[in-house]
């Protein structure tokens, strides 16, 4: 199903943190391509800076950096609560 | 031909580190990596792959050269490169053997140890100088090597010997940096450190122990982990580990020092990604424990935590990456006393990494499989204690790295017995 926002946040992700091959969607693995603490740490950054939206810290875990659709889920949830 | 490239801000810090080993009696500044492979592993093939990576590559010939007042550079030789690779009797110890790499002065960048094991397995160690890459440098090394011993007719990679560290910045955006890297500097200085080798340093040869977890181990490590750091910021934990560890060992000898401070360092480049290889592409965060923040694991944890999330709020890797370059052109001497007169003569309290997934781009080396394998670089004392850790297969490993005379056998097995106690909440 089409996310147009995991879309824009893989996109950015891509420009910025993690390298990942062509085919790499939006389900696809994010630790597995590389996600380390660091990243986590300069994502969570760039989710304030450029979707303005500040994580709660429940949202704060593994879970939700896993896939980029988890992550806009995330940022969803964050922006309607 | 000939050609020249500027020392990263990294190289030339190691250059300082270097420089003061040299001085001391202590050597290089080397590092071996150690690869244990299983069956299969076909030695023409590797051969023919590292040849054909050493013949692109600037990592067999590169020099450094450093005229006064000027950024120092690598000059790239016009001889035919090429990596040493020596084959061994089955029956050699690697860890004796990397200890004596560590030890054994070299004018080659890097080399191959070959170990054949009874099992039909092999183990493999390349020895190399921090100079002229990072462990994760290593690791994209190895990673392009079994690339190529797996397709013969593929081309070796040209690209992968860029810099990613280099930036250039307006002048206001850079005078930014170098004021939030001056007042975390400013704030770390306010407090005395202490390193375990005492401030001047002292000849002695480097020695190392490989400490392995196992899979049910590294899993109980992991779930600790995650309770305090939320499955995602494990850096924290395992820092406030190491220190602890060090600490033990402090107390134990009836004094201590009025911090712990020590850089982390960051990798410039991209995750996932697969060069650049040569050169050592790492910035640093630093980080600092009161003795009365350390008393408990999960509290110290916390502390370090918000240390990192203020660090990368205010970029300070990056920052700190500025000021490297700009070190860079200090002569090497002046460099070192830069770094010994702002800590007391300690540096750092030890020294700490933990580079994730080892070698994680590759299954198979040379036809056999990839199981396990860590990095053990040598290192300077001060502050004299080194503890890195790396993971394969879910398995932990810690490398700890000290110089001779800098602990007893009695403190080596407190430092560990802290750090398990710690790592395992036993």
């Amino acid at each position: 199903m089409t996310d147009e926002l995991a879309a824009q946040l893989l996109a950015r992700i891509r420009a910025d943190l993690v390298e990942t091959e062509p085919s790499f969607g939006i389900d696809d693995d994010l630790f597995a391509a590389g996600l380390d603490s660091m990243a986590i740490m300069q994502l969570t950054l760039l989710l304030e800076e450029d979707f303005a939206a500040k994580l709660p810290d429940r949202l704060i875990k593994r879970e939700t950096f896993t896939t980029a659709r988890r992550i806009a889920d995330a940022l969803r949830e964050t922006r309607g609560s | 031909m000939s050609a020249l490239a500027p020392l990263t801000g990294a190289d030339a810090f190691l250059l300082a580190m270097e420089h003061l080993m040299l001085r001391h009696g202590q050597g290089q500044h080397l590092g071996f990596t150690q690869v244990r492979l299983g069956p299969g592993f076909d030695l023409k093939r590797f051969r023919e792959a590292c040849a054909r990576v050493a013949s692109v590559s600037p990592l067999a010939t590169a020099r450094v050269e450093q005229p006064l007042f000027q950024i120092p550079r690598w000059r790239i030789g016009d001889e035919t490169p090429s990596f040493p690779i020596q084959v061994h009797e089955p029956n050699t110890d690697p860890a004796s053997l990397g200890e004596a790499r560590l030890n054994t002065p070299t004018d080659r960048n890097l080399s191959f140890d070959v170990i054949p094991q009874p099992d039909g397995g092999t183990t493999l160690l390349v020895c190399w100088r921090h100079l002229v890459l990072d462990g994760k440098g290593i690791e994209l090394l190895l990673a392009e090597i079994a690339r190529l011993a797996a397709d013969p007719a593929a081309e070796p990679r040209t690209q992968s010997w860029g810099v990613v560290g280099e930036r250039s910045l307006p002048w206001r955006e850079f005078l930014g940096e170098m004021e939030r890297f001056k007042n975390r500097f400013y704030e770390n200085a306010a407090y005395k450190i202490g390193a375990l080798s005492g401030s001047e340093p002292k000849p002695g040869r480097a020695l190392c122990e490989v400490v392995k977890f196992s899979a049910e181990e590294t899993a109980q490590i992991s779930a600790l982990a995650a309770a305090v750091s939320r499955g995602v910021f494990q850096l924290a934990w395992f820092l406030a580990a190491v220190t602890r560890a060090h600490r033990a060992v402090f107390l134990h000898r009836g004094s201590e020092p009025e911090s712990y401070q020590t850089g982390c360092p960051v990798q410039q480049r991209k995750r996932g990604t697969r060069h650049p290889i040569w050169q050592n592409q790492v910035s640093q965060l630093f980080f600092r424990l009161l003795p009365a923040e350390a008393t408990d694991l999960a509290k110290a944890a916390e502390i370090l935590q918000e240390q990192f999330a203020t660090q990368t709020r205010e970029r300070l890797d990056l920052a700190f990456s500025s000021m490297a370059s700009i070190l860079r052109r200090l002569p090497t001497p002046w460099y070192l006393r830069f770094l010994r007169s702002n800590s007391g003569g300690y540096i750092t309290s030890f020294f700490y990494s933990h580079t994730g997934n080892f070698l994680p781009e590759c299954d198979t080396l040379a036809g056999a499989p990839v199981l396990e394998g860590w990095h053990v670089p040598s290192i300077s004392a001060p502050p004299g204690t080194g503890l890195f850790f790396s993971e394969r297969s879910g398995a932990l490993t810690a490398t700890l790295s000290w110089r001779e005379g800098v602990l007893t056998d009695e403190e080596r097995a407190l430092l560990w017995k802290s750090l398990r106690e710690d790592l395992l909440g036993s």
